[in-house]
């Protein structure tokens, strides 16, 4: 062994520290124990291999160059104390070392001796900045030498670390080109610790980032700046949510502008007042002249409002209890605003009342908007309301002008009779008979009208439609004196409706008449009427169908105008009265012909809610 | 032989009120539930008039009248109605309708107008019965005659038409006096009216 007769394997064997000998062409030659156990590898197993085997990857093709390098030199003399070395370990931990390096003559021979100074901290360090996200870098004062760059550089920059170390700015190239002058002004304060900069970085595949870099200066024990430290951050998402909160404030801004909300705030402590931009933009105000106070706003509201206002405020504010209260505000020329307030108290992590929050709403144009709306509605409803009268005033018409007519016709018929001499008292009777008979059928017609006049007014209500079906069941029973069969098919439990019982009743007895008298019309032997209530929660109705067993509806294009009638003698109403009746209960009325298997009519009814 | 008078309404009362009047003052009512019936029952040759309601089931009024005049039933024809509008009397009047009425009317009043309506229709009779009578008198006419007829309408001379037709002015004379007779014609005047009617072109 070459190195016996120096005394140096006991020196070699005696070392605390981790210490390998490595021949002039790099192979590992002694590996004393402490080097074995830092290194996690026998003796036998690193002898005669390059000394790069114990280097991670990256950093070997570097190391390879300098040792060469430095072999050529030639050089009899200590070497540099305290590099930088970082070496892989068996199980592929990265140790970073620092190394003293000496040379050694024997036998003709030269040798490397490193002598391994482990740090455990810094070996702390390294283990942190090689798992985490951000780039930990380390240079020399004059940014000539890349000394360390942790392996999230490939991550972020896209670029492997070996090209940053062998080129050490490398990394700027990549910055785009916007922002590469002002970073390369910045990077002269690196050593004055002030070096703080965000630029955007080009990845070769075009994805652009966003890097927060930052650098610290390192002294030695003299006080010297020795290396330069610092860390690169991939800002990339925290920038596009920022950028995100940024816009959804403006967007929130814009939407309360939009939505005319205005934001108020009192701190209770403080007994501060702030007011939202919009919220003076409401008052009309110019929040450099007017101060945010109670009375400011107090004043401005109407004289008949004021009052109510100012106990909800004082109540919400006494008792901590939330309140919304829609008033008016007179502006200064007389205008009059609506506003929707609404006040609400925050507490803070004691539990104690903090800040009243509140947010106001100009609703001037939603009240003119519903003003209209509700003026629209009403005067449909005169026009329905009208129609409903002209039809009922058509009706009346027919059904007081045909018995009126029948009877002058009679009248005349007899006046002849008697002028004539014409004695056939039997005949005479007749047409008096039959002339009093179309009186009480006017008469009949008039009482009808009244009653349904009279009922017009009467108010929609929650109620049970089952009780009006058998109500106006028993009513055409009680009323006709033809029988009839009738099938109910009413659904258990119907949920009650919202309507007027009145005018419902009238509409199942027009309908149930309906049928009767088809049936009798067409000389039906066992006539039968079907009466069903289903309730459709969906559509929020109960539909009730009338089906008779006639023959049908043959002729169905004008069944619903006024006077359209087949029969012989009328109820007075008809269809038409009918679904006016039903339209303004807010339900539809329809038909099914059923030709040859009798006609069906159907109606809805809103439930009551 | 009484005159009809058609009824036709939906109203069962008024259909016998009427009938009851118009049978007392001597017509013979004929009455209607439909207008479907009323057609079923009336032509070409029924004589009398019709008293229609506007408002019936199916078919109104004036979609009955349309059909009468498709199916060229000349009867006159009285509208009842239980309301009444101006621009339905106005359709009504100027498809040819006499009257249009509104209910109720008075007994008398609709006696009136019935008697109207049945002068119009002898009238209409009449003046049927004499164009149908002067189409056959023209029917007998020889060829030679008509022609001789049509230039001695338009104001030709005998001399004109015999020189127009190549032929005496003797053969003329006497093809003359034979359309006078054949036709029943007076005068010139009367054989120009004659002929006019039967052949406007």
């Amino acid at each position: 062994m070459p190195f016996e007769q120096t005394g140096f394997l006991s020196f070699f064997g005696m070392s605390p520290d981790a210490m390998l000998v490595v021949d002039s062409q790099g192979r590992i030659v002694l590996v004393n124990q402490p080097a074995e156990q830092l290194l996690g590898y026998s003796a036998e197993e690193l002898h005669l291999k390059p000394i790069e085997s114990v280097i991670p990857e990256r950093y070997r093709e570097a190391h390879r160059a300098q040792r060469c390098g430095f072999a050529r030199q030639r050089k009899r003399r200590a070497m540099d104390s305290g590099l930088e070395f970082v070496a892989i370990t068996r199980e592929g931990v990265e140790l970073p070392l620092s190394i003293s390096l000496c040379r050694l003559d024997s036998g003709g021979e030269e040798y490397t001796v490193a002598t391994f100074h482990f740090n455990e901290a810094e070996s702390r360090f390294r283990q942190l900045a090689e798992n985490i996200q951000e780039v930990f870098w380390l240079t020399t004062p004059d940014k000539h030498e890349m000394l360390y760059i942790s392996p999230a550089y490939e991550r972020v920059w896209g670029r492997s670390c070996k090209t940053l170390l062998e080129s050490p700015s490398s990394w700027m190239e990549d910055i785009i080109p916007e922002d590469r002058e002002r970073v390369m002004r910045e990077v002269a304060l690196q050593s004055s610790g002030k070096y703080n900069v965000e630029y955007r970085i080009r990845n070769p595949d075009g994805k652009i980032r966003w890097i927060r870099d930052r650098a610290f200066p390192v002294k030695n024990k003299s006080g010297q700046i020795y290396r330069i430290a610092g860390v690169a951050e991939d800002v990339t998402e925290s920038k596009r949510i920022q950028s995100e909160l940024l816009e959804s404030e403006l967007r929130r801004k814009e939407a309360q502008r939009n939505a005319r909300i205005g934001s108020w705030e009192l701190d209770i402590a403080s007994g501060r007042h702030s007011w939202s931009e919009e919220l003076f933009r409401i008052f009309e105000m110019d929040g450099q002249e007017v101060a945010p106070a109670c009375d400011v706003f107090f004043e401005m509201i109407h004289p008949e409002d004021r009052d109510a206002v100012i106990l909800a405020y004082r109540r919400h504010l006494e008792e901590n209890v939330p309140y919304g209260i829609t008033h008016r505000l007179c502006m200064p020329d007389g205008r009059i605003k609506h506003v929707a307030e609404q006040r609400r108290i925050e507490f803070g992590e004691n539990g104690l009342a903090m800040r009243s929050m509140g947010a106001i709403q100009d609703v001037t144009e939603l009240k003119r908007m519903e003003k209209e709306l509700i003026d629209r509605r009403r005067e449909l409803d005169e026009l329905q309301k009208w129609q409903v009268v002209t039809q009922t005033i058509s009706a009346i018409a027919h059904e007081l002008n045909q018995p009126l007519f029948a009877i002058s016709a009679y009248n005349g018929a007899a006046i002849r009779m008697l002028e004539e001499g014409n004695s056939d008292c039997a005949r005479l009777a007749r047409i008096l008979e039959s002339a009093g008979q179309q009186a009480e059928r006017a008469g009949h017609s008039i009482r009808e009208m009244l009653e349904f006049l009279n009922d017009r007014d009467h108010a929609s209500e929650a109620f049970d439609l089952k009780e009006i079906i058998l109500n106006a069941l028993s009513y055409v029973r009680s009323d006709r004196e033809a029988n009839f069969h009738c099938a109910l098919r009413i659904e258990e439990n119907l949920p009650p409706v919202f309507a007027s019982p009145i005018h419902i009743k009238k509409v199942l007895v027009n309908l149930i008449h309906n049928g009767l008298e088809a049936m009798e019309e067409a000389g039906v032997e066992h006539p039968s009427i079907t009466l069903s209530a289903r309730a459709h929660p969906d559509e929020g109705v109960i539909q009730v169908s009338v089906k008779d067993i006639g023959p049908g509806l043959s002729d169905t294009r004008k069944i619903f105008e006024p006077f359209h009638t087949t029969k012989q003698k009328g109820i007075g109403m008809g269809l038409a009265i009918s679904r006016s009746l039903i339209e303004t209960q807010e339900g539809n009325l329809w038909f099914e012909a059923g030709l040859g298997s009798g006609a069906t009519f159907h109606f809805t009814i809103p439930l009551a809610t | 032989m009484k005159k009809k008078v058609y009824v036709v309404d939906d109203d069962a009362a008024v259909r016998d009120a009427v009938g009851m009047l118009l049978s007392i003052a001597g017509y013979e009512p004929v009455s209607f539930s439909s207008p479907e019936e009323f057609l079923g029952a009336c032509s070409q040759h029924s004589r009398g008039c019709a008293i229609l309601d506007v408002h019936m089931p199916f078919m109104d009024g004036a979609t009955l009248q349309q059909e009468l005049i498709r199916r060229e039933i000349g009867l006159p024809v009285i509208f009842l109605s239980a309301y009444g509008n101006i621009p339905m009397t106005v359709r009504a009047i100027k498809a040819g309708a006499v009257d249009f009425l509104t209910k109720p009317v008075n007994a008398n009043l609709l006696l009136e107008r019935v008697e109207a309506a049945i002068e119009q229709d002898e009238h209409r009779h009449v003046e049927l019965e004499q164009a149908r009578l002067n189409s056959s008198r023209l029917e007998n006419l020889t060829d030679r005659e008509r022609d001789v007829m049509k230039l001695a309408v338009s104001g030709c001379s005998n001399k004109e038409i015999a020189r127009h037709l190549g032929i005496s002015h003797r053969t003329v004379e006497i093809h003359r006096s034979r359309v006078m007779q054949k036709t029943g014609s007076a005068s010139l005047l009367d054989l120009a009216r004659i002929a006019a009617e039967q052949e406007p072109d």
